[in-house]
């Protein structure tokens, strides 16, 4: 597997290392990067992630590797590759590229970044028809279209009533694959699985998903069946995720946490 | 001799010297149930007719995935550690011999086996590996891996068509079935199924598949020479989790295990309904049926039993406990020598 990043090739070797000190060298994502396994491959799923330059965004982009990483595996078995392209909000020149529709245009994006971004790919993805998904923009800076949805439920989104916090997704969840998921990231980023981790994981795999089932990695055609209502999709959860019809939130299991660090522990399960 | 290999020999060594907690004799005829229990690290072997536990072989690890040879004379477990990444000496297939109820053989199986499959003439053993992505060819008496092929992404449920064509991995987070020739260990194709694809199982024909999805809520029937998916079930109005499938020996029942709602369907394959729901114990996952498919037997890991059904009356008659956290479940007939 070879990845591209601006003018120069990076082995896989590059991409490890790449990996585990992206909060450190965040400017290196200003270039787009590829993962690609295009050999022998009819179709390609085009995952776009868009993010600012802050370290928060780090794991974000972990997830988002991790989780095109495997939606190659599984697109290989059925003769479809996946790559992930990243721009960085501050690279003027591949951004406007992005909104212009530029070739190759994505299947879908992912955008994690500041509110004139965000408001600036959603308005260019609507144009193209082709599905954005808020992954961490600030609230309401993505406006209401038939394409945008979003990775954070309606619970998520306010605040908890008490001293825990809601959260995604957590490092010590074990059970319908959990247990797997958290142990493949911890093993691929020497790091534990966060909400924003498994957010960025989440998308790769529905955007493989969706491809599959739509049998096609045009955007337009991919967001028609999205927009059907009728998917449903698989996050680890034990339950069938879905976008909520009125609003396009993501419907899942919220988890209750509490302490920091090694001292984290989930105390609740909040069904959707 | 590496550590790992002298590791794996004083676990069989221990598992050879541990004698079965219980070993009252059973006559000729009975129909025993062997269940694996994966938090007591067992398996209990219950009489059927006498609907009581008749003996605990303790295997020193997790144990899931279980199988009966086809001369029903011997007894495959998957056997694993607690880590599904870490392969060490705990990962392995069990052989039991189902006259001694001892353990006769140790058979490494890579890391994490959690189902299995045996070939019709009993020679081989195939197991899915989670953790690597791979579903692993065994050959039995010289306990090689034959062959290795890469399916998707966490392989779970495996099963061997009866006519010894096929052999097929489903693969829950691909929300695949990889269809494996059998001979050749190459995959000819992949079915993309409902969300998170558990067990499988063939119709006596071979002709179809069966597999259920947990997270779909479905049973999805594939017709194997087309290569595709015929038809796709809902079972429990979507929110059964459906895990274990058996089909019935003549192939007009499929029955299906729910664990959310513990109930096992029963499904008419050829008009794709259900034609019954019948109450079980709590979490039913593994399932079995008798060699005459007049008992089914369920293995309920929430409320530590398994429940035993005539499949004529299509109710439980009975109810018997079991270790902790039952898993799987395979039947065989005391002294079959078929």
């Amino acid at each position: 597997m070879s990845i591209t990043a601006g003018n120069g090739t990076l082995t896989h070797r590059s991409l490890n290392v790449y990996g585990s000190s992206i909060t450190g060298h965040l400017p290196v994502i200003q270039l787009a990067l590829i993962l690609a396994a295009l050999q022998g491959a009819s179709d390609t799923l085009r995952l776009t992630l868009v993010v600012d330059d802050t370290s928060s965004r780090a794991t974000l982009v972990h997830g988002a590797t991790l989780g095109a990483e495997e939606a190659m595996r599984t697109g290989r078995l059925f003769g479809t590759a996946a790559t992930l392209r990243m721009v960085s909000a501050h690279d003027s020149a591949r951004l406007d590229l992005l909104v212009r529709g530029g070739v190759p245009r994505a299947s879908m994006i992912l955008l994690a970044a500041d509110s004139a971004t965000c408001a600036k790919v959603a308005a260019a993805a609507a144009l193209q028809q082709v599905a954005v998904f808020d992954a961490g923009c600030p609230v309401h800076s993505v406006p209401a279209a038939p394409n945008a949805y979003s990775l954070v439920s309606r619970a998520s989104a306010s605040a908890p009533s008490d001293s825990a916090r809601l959260e995604l997704w957590h490092w010590s969840l074990d059970r319908f694959g959990g247990e797997q998921l958290n142990q493949r990231y911890q093993r691929r980023f020497g790091e534990r699985m966060d909400s924003r981790a498994w957010s960025g994981w989440f998308a790769a795999k529905m955007g493989l998903d969706l491809a599959l089932r739509a049998h096609s990695t045009d955007g337009a055609t991919m967001l028609r069946l999205l927009s059907s209502g009728r998917q449903q999709f698989d996050g680890q959860k034990g339950r069938p995720l879905y976008f909520a019809p009125d609003d396009h939130r993501l419907v899942q299991p919220l988890y209750r946490v509490v302490g920091r660090g090694d001292d984290e522990r989930v105390i609740a399960e909040i069904a959707p | 001799m590496t550590t790992v290999r002298l590791a794996r020999l004083i676990a069989l060594a221990a598992a050879l010297l541990l004698a079965p907690r219980a070993g009252a004799q059973v006559s000729r005829g009975t129909l025993l149930a062997f269940v694996t229990n994966e938090a007591s690290n067992d398996v209990s072997v219950v009489d059927l007719d006498a609907r009581r536990v008749v003996a605990t072989i303790p295997l020193g690890g997790r144990a899931r995935g279980v199988q009966a040879a086809p001369g029903g004379r011997t007894i495959y477990v998957a056997v694993s550690d607690a880590s599904p990444t870490v392969e060490t000496s705990v990962d392995a297939i069990v052989a039991i011999d189902v006259a001694t109820r001892k353990i006769t053989a140790r058979i490494e199986a890579g890391s994490d086996p959690e189902q299995l499959a045996l070939s019709v003439d009993g020679r081989r053993i195939f197991a899915a590996n989670e953790d690597a992505g791979t579903a692993t060819a065994i050959e039995i008496a010289t306990r090689r891996t034959i062959s290795s092929a890469v399916v998707g992404i966490e392989p779970e449920g495996v099963a061997a068509s009866p006519d010894g064509r096929w052999v097929f991995v489903t693969a829950e987070t691909s929300n695949s079935v990889s269809m494996i020739d059998a001979r050749t260990a190459k995959v000819l194709g992949n079915v993309l199924v409902d969300i998170r694809p558990r067990a499988v199982a063939f119709s006596p024909d071979s002709r179809r598949a069966y597999v259920t999805a947990e997270i779909g809520g479905s049973v999805t029937l594939i017709d194997v020479r087309k290569r595709t998916v015929a038809t796709t079930l809902p079972l429990e109005s979507g929110g059964g989790k459906p895990v274990g499938v058996v089909v019935s020996p003549d192939g007009s029942r499929v029955w299906v295990a729910n664990g959310a709602t513990g109930r096992v369907s029963v499904v008419d394959p050829d008009a794709a309904r259900v034609l019954a729901t019948i109450p079980v114990g709590r979490r039913p996952w593994g399932i079995a049926l008798s060699r005459d498919g007049g008992t089914l037997v369920t293995a309920n890991g929430m409320s530590n039993d398994i429940s035993i059904i005539d499949t004529k009356a299509m109710r439980e008659v009975g109810r018997v406990t079991v270790g902790s956290r039952p898993w799987g479940v395979a039947i065989v007939r005391a002294g079959d020598t078929r």
